[in-house]
């Protein structure tokens, strides 16, 4: 699967959410959770890529969902 | 890198998405067609109840899976605030629910994810009486799983009020 793809994917995925979210909500992802074909570090470097790149922005980040 | 955990919360920048999200869709289409979309039919379910109920679900097992999806949702009403059950968690466990529209609209917004909540509740309630819930057609059954993922979505941007912010109006 080439990079353009696996980006692609995430997006999908977001964008799944957000069509579901409240408008201007946060939403969670769960890199490595998200059925997608991805592993989990492939999905963190592209969402890192992501907010780079201005396309998203990432309110908070953790390594466990139950603090 | 930034950011080294496994789980974000983020939003989305728009039109910066709606454009990347173009290019990267034509790039991807041109790119293998045939690995873009082979899970179109999960549009829109919760990663949750996909991980957990889809295999369930894809072997036939619609009511099996539809059930689980609810014991899903009722889990995540449980962590969120120690009562399993939508007027609980509503009620005495002071669930609100962020992301109305408008300030004004807050309450009938909190009301209608309670509402829903509380429907699974006796969705399952209902369903768990017989073996195949009578949910015998895919789409029916993917339905329900809709709903269950609509329910923890929105469960997902929430917050526990504390006494001083009018939550007891959601108390009815």
């Amino acid at each position: 699967m080439k990079a353009e793809e696996k980006i692609y994917k995430v997006l999908e995925k977001i964008k799944s959410k957000i069509d579901l979210a409240p408008t201007g909500s946060t939403i969670n992802y769960r890199a490595g959770l998200e059925i997608n074909e991805l592993g989990t570090e492939e999905e963190i470097l592209i969402l890192n890529k992501l907010a780079d790149d201005g396309i998203i922005e990432v309110t908070q980040n953790f390594a466990n969902e139950y603090m | 890198m930034r950011y080294n955990g496994y789980y974000f919360k983020l939003k989305i920048k728009s039109p910066q998405f709606e454009e990347a999200f173009s290019r990267y869709e034509s790039l991807a289409i041109k790119n293998a067609s045939k690995t873009i979309s082979n899970n179109k039919s999960l549009y829109g379910i919760h990663p949750e109840v996909e991980s957990k109920c889809m295999g369930l679900y894809n072997s036939g097992a619609h009511a099996e899976a539809v059930e689980k999806s609810f014991k899903i949702v009722k889990d995540k009403l449980r962590l969120l605030t120690g009562y399993e059950s939508g007027s609980d968690a509503f009620g005495k466990g002071r669930l609100h629910i962020k992301g109305a529209s408008a300030d004004n609209v807050d309450l009938d917004f909190n009301k209608a994810v309670k509402f829903l909540t509380m429907a699974i509740d006796m969705f399952r309630n209902e369903k768990s009486h017989t073996s195949d819930a009578k949910i015998e057609d895919p789409i029916r059954a993917y339905q329900y799983l809709a709903m269950s993922s609509l329910a923890l979505s929105l469960l997902e941007n929430s917050e526990i009020k504390n006494h001083h912010q009018g939550e007891s109006l959601l108390e009815n």
